[in-house]
């Protein structure tokens, strides 16, 4: 592997030194090879302590699309170890004894609102905000973040809102206690950004004298990825020589344009806020005129209109279950949207947008399930169970550490009281990396944020 | 003949009122009783029977519900219906006086469109009556709401409603207070010297005299006054004021009611709540709970089940909310009232509706399961004796797409490279 490749793939090391740059040990009396640190602000999340754990007789739902109506879940070390009917426990495990329950994999929200709009989460600066990093704005002291966790919520995609093009960086949440966000960040999970066609932009920026229509949306956006497109040719150019042995000098920093790199690079992942159809075939044209892909499209109330094409493209769809007209351009949304979605072989996925509703996303899987089988679109529980967990997890890029009860996956695991797809299940106990996190009978455990101290006692959000 | 019958959903002519018996059904009375495999029937627009024991005319249409649960129409304490279609440009919301210099004074019920095909759809998910509720005018009196059948009929206005007010639209809440108390006082002065007034010569008021002509009712204790807050402190000063004033006040949101929760029962004060309610960034609600319902339940207030300000396009998730409600300790038959009978009772139209008893209104809903289960979905819904069918805008949508091979939306499929 070529020196230059080494330095661009350092990933995830935190650099102890100021400087942000690696020095390429050359003997020569050029300048050191400038790399910048694509991870700055690590994680300092470490697992919670946890025994090997076997939870028996229970109804389990893979998140794969797999149902085991009798079967054991064995984790260790943090990690799945055994998924099935018929599992060996081994001596010393701790039992659980599941019957009566359902277990499934943490649940998943990839548009989260819990916690990053403290203090907004727009800053209407200008069109293209990508230098902005979401992480910034979260505030690990938010009521919100309990309650998550009782309903059953392991990982969460917080982004930036819509007012801008490009709003900026998506941040990937544990749903554990922190000091700080670096202790609530989701190792090694892949950067979005947070892109937004439609109304929201328009709105905005025509307040501000700015944009008032969809062709100015689409020219910013299409302006931005030429200039991105250059950025990302000046360092090719630079890395390039410099290994050529040439004497050149680094192309000037810029936040936005590393952004929009990431995502050439196919680093980092699209999630693009987008209502209707007719939007989403021109962003998809768009995508492939700058050659990169859109991971996934938010809030598509649209989505039914063109889901062969969606699942053709390998485009994630998140999507409310039921949410519709709010504006103009959620005025076409219908309940069969999900199902609708499903049916056509895509990617679909119940998402929140909300700093509340991602306390109910079994509920509202559970919904746009029983109104598609109300028009001859049936699944599987174990089918449903994906919109909300190994769906999810596919759109934010951790599809092969969550969302799935296989061995190998992160032990997030949830126990629910009775059947999830109900309004009256309730998550009894969540184990985050195998460690228990939330245990409803346990109100003397109960994570309680600096912000709510004082005000309530443990249980009272749940 | 499809073609014909979706015509007829979406003009919603009005249809003679037929003889319907529901027979074999599970029914939630409504107002806290069950009847098992009970019968409803349904003559002229009313229930005229019900119970395990009713004889079925023999020209009676029989809708045959074993297996299924049967409730009152669903009634939402707050909404936007008639207001709203799809919050489009200038004219698309009329729910708010927008700063127009009106308060107290503004009325939605001019603004009502009977051909809102959001009503419509609330209807076709089991909501048959609303309060259709002005958003803020940007003052303290937010003005008055409709009563109004989800029919899409000409009359579907049937009452009116009560005196709205948005405590947070002041500076804080000390000068809400003042305010308030400073504009009843005027009110009732304006009121006992209406003629020295209006030739000018009383003193100068905070609001306009048709203003306080709207708040007369509210002060002769004949309109409820609806008060949204939800903080104990605030809770407690709604108390005072009905002491104080002798009105009749309602208090919506009241996410901490359940720590006042046996004053309000003592102050006959009830409560229009938002289950959804259990996080609160705002450390004056930081007592936001699931368990606010079941607590309120229990300590004997009368509360209903709202599903946000304004909820149009959502007003039947009253029935998710009360299931949640119920997941948390509430009374499954209380769940129940909360959307049904007790809505009525807050806004003065249990006489007409809220119930399944004779006399009332014919505003019923087959379901194909528990009602307060998210899995569970309207099979019939009959609103003052007519049975609508279930089809709206967003059906047809959905039917246009269901089979993209059918070819009957605009354009086989995308052609792009």
């Amino acid at each position: 592997m070529k020196l230059a490749n080494v330095c661009k793939t350092l990933l995830g090391v935190s650099v102890l030194s100021v400087a942000s740059f690696a020095f390429a040990q050359e003997a020569d009396n050029r300048a050191p090879m400038v790399v910048h640190d694509k991870n700055p602000f690590p994680s300092s999340y470490k697992p919670w302590p946890s025994v090997m754990t076997a939870i028996t007789n229970a109804h389990i739902l893979t998140g794969d699309g797999g149902e085991i109506e009798k079967g054991t879940v064995l984790m260790d070390g943090g990690k799945i170890v055994a998924v099935g009917a018929d599992v060996d426990i081994p001596a010393g495990a701790h039992v659980i004894d599941g019957t009566g329950k359902f277990v499934t994999p943490g649940v998943i929200d990839m548009h989260s609102h819990m916690g990053i709009w403290t203090d907004g989460g727009n800053d209407v600066r200008a069109k293209n905000t990508a230098g902005l990093w979401g992480e910034h704005s979260i505030w690990p002291q938010t009521p919100n973040f309990p309650a998550a966790v009782a309903a059953g919520v392991t990982t969460q995609l917080q982004l930036p809102g819509s007012a801008n093009q490009f709003g900026g960086r998506s941040v990937t949440l544990k749903m554990v206690p922190g000091r700080s966000t670096e202790d609530m960040k989701f190792p090694g999970a892949p950067y979005g950004i947070k892109m937004a066609c439609g109304e929201n932009p328009r709105r905005v920026h025509k307040s501000q004298g700015g944009m008032s229509t969809a062709m100015g949306v689409f020219e910013g956006y299409r302006s931005s990825w030429i200039e991105a497109t250059e950025y990302k040719k000046s360092w090719d150019k630079y890395y390039a020589d410099y290994e050529a042995g040439k004497d050149v000098k680094a192309p000037k920093r810029d936040l936005k344009n590393e952004t929009l790199m990431g995502v050439l690079n196919g680093e980092i992942l699209i999630q693009q806020h987008c209502y209707r159809a007719d939007e989403m075939v021109n962003v998809i044209n768009m995508s492939k005129e700058f050659n990169y892909k859109v991971t996934s499209f938010h809030h598509v109330v649209e989505a039914y209109k063109i889901a062969d094409l969606l699942a053709e493209e390998d485009i994630c769809a998140g999507m409310w279950a039921d949410w519709w007209g709010f504006k103009l351009e959620s005025f076409d949304g219908i309940d069969e949207n999900v199902p609708m979605m499903a049916a056509a072989g895509g990617c679909a996925i119940v998402h929140s947008d909300s700093d509340n509703g991602g306390q109910r996303l079994n509920q509202e899987a559970a919904k746009a399930w029983a109104d598609g089988k109300r028009v001859g679109l049936d699944f599987t529980r174990g089918e449903v169970m994906k919109w909300i967990t190994s769906n999810p997890a596919r759109a934010i890029g951790l599809e092969d550490q969550i969302g799935t009860l296989a061995p190998g996956y992160n032990a997030d695991v949830v126990i629910w009281n009775g059947d999830p797809f109900s309004v009256y299940a309730l998550a009894e106990n969540v184990f985050i990396d195998g460690a228990l996190h939330y245990d409803r009978s346990n109100q003397e455990n109960q994570w309680i944020t600096d912000h709510a101290l004082g005000y309530v006692t443990a249980g009272d959000h749940q | 003949m499809r073609i014909l019958a979706i015509i007829l959903a979406f003009i919603a002519t009005p249809v003679f009122a037929e003889t319907i018996a529901i027979t074999g059904g599970k029914i939630h009375v409504g107002n806290g009783s069950v009847i098992e495999n009970g019968t409803v029937l349904i003559d002229d627009g009313e229930i005229i029977a019900v119970g395990a024991d009713v004889d079925v005319p023999s020209d009676a249409r029989v809708i045959n519900a074993s297996g299924k649960e049967i409730t009152p129409g669903i009634i939402n304490p707050s909404t936007s219906y008639g207001l709203s279609e799809g919050a489009g440009g200038k004219f698309g919301t009329d729910t708010s006086a927008n700063n127009s210099g009106m308060t107290a004074s503004f009325d939605v019920k001019y603004a009502l469109n009977r051909g809102s095909v959001v009503i419509q759809e609330g209807r076709r998910q089991g909501v048959t009556r609303a309060v259709s509720a002005p958003g803020s005018s940007g003052d303290i009196f937010s003005g008055s709401s409709a009563l109004i059948t989800m029919d899409n009929q000409a009359d579907m206005n049937f009452a009116e409603g009560a005196m709205h007010a948005k405590f947070g639209n002041a500076a804080n809440r000390a000068v809400a207070w003042n305010r308030i108390r400073a504009i009843f006082d005027q009110t009732l002065d304006y009121d006992r010297n209406r003629s020295r007034a209006l030739r000018g010569q009383a003193q100068d008021y905070l609001l306009s005299v048709a203003d306080m002509d709207a708040l007369v009712p509210v002060l002769d204790g004949d309109k409820p006054l609806v008060i949204e807050m939800g903080s104990e402190a605030e809770i407690r000063g709604a108390i005072q004021l009905k002491n104080d004033y002798d009105i009749n006040i309602v208090i919506q949101g009241g996410q901490e009611a359940w720590k006042v929760a046996a004053e309000l029962a003592e102050a006959e004060i009830p409560v229009i709540i938002h289950p959804e309610h259990n996080t609160n960034g705002n450390v004056t609600m930081a007592g936001s709970t699931f368990s606010n319902a079941k607590r309120l339940h229990e300590a004997g207030v009368t509360f209903a089940i709202y599903s946000g300000n304004g909820s149009l396009y959502y007003g039947h998730h009253v029935l998710q909310f009360a299931g949640m409600a119920v997941a948390h300790g509430l009374d499954y038959d209380a769940a129940i009232q909360a959307i049904t009978l007790n809505p009525a009772v807050i806004f003065g139209f249990d006489d007409i509706a809220g119930s399944i008893e004779e006399g009332k209104s014919a505003d019923i809903v087959v379901w194909d399961g528990d009602p307060l289960e998210v899995t569970s979905n309207t099979d019939h819904v009959i609103v003052r004796g007519v049975e609508y069918e279930l089809v709206s805008r967003r059906t047809m949508l959905r039917d246009r797409y269901l089979n993209l091979d059918r070819g009957d939306h605009f354009g086989k499929r995308y052609q792009g490279q």
